[in-house]
């Protein structure tokens, strides 16, 4: 009896979550909405991994958008110039973000605070000169084309509702990781490093490994996610990854709630809706963002999902209390 | 007493800071199986030693033995693999997570899973979850504070976060326990109760090493201490012994 019990509080967000992204295209019929939520997912993908290094394990990185460029170019580039399918680029992907993560990781994990953002910030940009001026392979600021779209054993992913599913099965299988592995040995580690370093270290925890870990995670996730983002519009150019995206992606997860899973998924609905509904934005979107970040920073600092937990259980709570204190 | 077995020996210990010598070639051993302490003025190297000891940071020379075996230079958690751990004298709680969580962060060595097996709950993460739980909660019943296993530690009275970091420690279960000004903050009843649960720490076999202000605590429990000034060893004895020592008091209360 109190297995179920458990099992069902663990996974109960969970199950509810998947009953609605497997329902929603019900209601968005409209290709066009479609469309936002396919890049609702894949922003979601990259700001769940970033939530692991930045909101547990207190790292911050400014340089996600380049994972998240690397991922795509990678199996793009096999896919345009290579003639990979979509599939085999998929591993080397990962595995390749991966790596350079870890080579990367290494070293500047062990700076902390603003040196860290600085060397995150710096290896963006790098990687995003590099998409740049590596013409022949990247096809430079005109961009990549030519592309495949994903096809699993003949089955092609051929429609935006396909395509959606597919970015909701990447999305719940991401997450349901997450929450095994935030709810772990390794979940506790990771927090105990964001409260206290030496004492982590004293415990025997070996702070460098789980922060370069973590790091790697975050990365191979941001690559997951540019994987799907490049076999879905088969385009790509050096613009989208830019330090502006980082910041994006930071402010996503930050606007959510740092150190909460949901609060990436939240973060990043709301900041890739946005600009779409309200193409009033588009040409103050950044000063928008930066906008509502500073709000909440304000109001609302542990990030608008528990922000808005806190203040319904402010307006509940004198209610509750009063009850208690008449009986 | 004397007879017993080094666990950890420092040989000509040093560490500076600029042209400030925190610790100055000094060489002292903690025996198995006793509560050893370790006093001096303020400013007399005690943390320092603490921190040097725990690979917290590196010393400038000489070198640090535990259980026979040189940790100099070993990083913080490679030391607290081989059984040594310690608190702090500014409480370094996870103040975010629970009291429980906090223990089970301490039972790090004593698990193993990474993160692949995490991910995807292999059963014998789920076993070995079940296990770091169960022994937690042990030692959360060891210290007396079950009843505030699931509230954040934040949100403990200052008193009962000094236990709790010491608990977080023993569930280490390590040969050497350090402790960095325990009672610091705590009431007399709170001195008194802590005071009852280092002897029992001792009394489990775990070897304790504290730093402490509280003479009544320190001449109380210990049985053996070591006085250090300005980074050297000045006096080491029995508390009867140091009680009378003529360079203690005069460290203690001036040339004069």
């Amino acid at each position: 009896m109190k297995r179920t019990s458990l099992t069902r509080t663990r996974y109960g967000g969970f199950a509810v979550f998947a009953l609605f992204l497997l329902l929603l295209p019900l209601a968005v019929t409209n290709d066009y909405y479609l469309n936002v939520l396919i890049f609702i997912g894949i922003h979601s993908i990259i700001a769940m991994g970033l939530d692991l290094l930045m909101g547990y394990t207190g790292q911050i990185s400014l340089g996600h958008a380049a994972f998240f460029g690397l991922g795509g170019y990678i199996s793009g580039i096999l896919s345009a110039k290579g003639g990979w399918t979509a599939l085999a680029g998929l591993p080397l992907a990962i595995l390749g973000v991966g790596l350079i993560a870890w080579v990367i990781g290494v070293p500047t994990l062990k700076l902390h605070g603003h040196y860290l953002a600085m060397a995150t910030l710096g290896f963006g940009m790098i990687v995003f000169i590099f998409f740049n001026e590596l013409v022949p392979l990247t096809g430079g600021p005109s961009g990549l084309t030519g592309i495949e779209g994903v096809s699993v054993l003949g089955f092609a992913f051929d429609s935006d509702l396909k395509y959606y599913y597919l970015v909701a099965s990447a999305l719940l299988l991401a997450l349901l990781l997450s929450i095994n592995i935030v709810r772990s040995r390794v979940g506790r580690a990771l927090r105990a490093i964001h409260g206290s370093e030496v004492a982590s270290s004293v415990l025997g925890v070996n702070v460098a490994r789980f922060k370069v870990a973590i790091f790697v995670l975050s990365a191979v996730y941001a690559a997951l996610a540019g994987w799907l983002y490049a076999h879905y519009i088969t385009f790509l150019s050096p613009s989208s990854f830019g330090f502006l995206f980082s910041v994006k992606l930071v402010t996503m997860v930050v606007i959510g709630s740092l150190g909460s899973i949901w609060g990436g998924i939240f973060g990043a609905a709301l900041l890739t809706s946005l600009p779409e509904f309200l193409f009033v934005f588009e040409k103050y979107e950044t000063t928008v963002f930066g906008l509502i970040l500073i709000l909440v920073m304000i109001f609302m600092p542990k990030g608008l999902l528990r922000g808005i937990e806190d203040l319904v259980l402010r307006i509940l709570g004198p209610r509750v209390k009063g009850e208690g204190s008449k009986g | 007493m004397m007879d017993a077995v080094p666990l950890l020996r420092t040989e000509n210990l040093s560490r500076h800071f600029g042209g400030v010598k925190a610790l100055s070639e000094l060489t002292f051993t903690v025996r198995k199986g006793l509560i050893q302490a370790v006093i001096g003025p303020n400013g007399a190297g005690k943390t320092t030693l603490f921190n040097v000891i725990s690979g917290v940071f590196p010393q400038t020379s000489g070198k640090v033995f535990f259980q026979e075996q040189e940790i100099t230079g070993l990083p913080t958690h490679a030391i607290a693999r081989r059984g040594l751990t310690r608190t702090f004298q500014n409480l370094r709680l996870f103040s975010e997570m629970t009291v429980l969580e906090n223990i089970m962060v301490g039972m790090h060595l004593q698990s193993r899973g990474g993160f692949l097996a995490s991910a995807f709950r292999l059963p014998w993460v789920l076993r070995e979850e079940k296990r770091i739980r169960e022994e937690s909660l042990g030692w959360l019943d060891f210290v007396e504070m079950t009843q505030y296993a699931n509230i954040p530690a934040a949100s403990l009275p200052f008193g009962k976060q000094r236990i709790l970091e010491l608990a977080r420690g023993l569930a280490l279960k390590p040969s050497l326990l350090m402790l960095d000004e325990p009672a610091a903050g705590l009431n007399i009843r709170e001195t008194e109760e802590l005071a009852a649960l280092i002897l029992r720490i001792r009394d489990n076999g775990i070897t304790v090493l504290l730093v402490e202000h509280d003479m009544d605590l320190v001449m109380g429990i210990s049985d053996h201490v070591t006085v250090v000034d300005q980074g050297k060893k000045l006096a080491d004895g029995d508390p009867e012994t140091i009680r009378n020592d003529e360079r203690v008091l005069k460290a203690y209360l001036g040339e004069e």
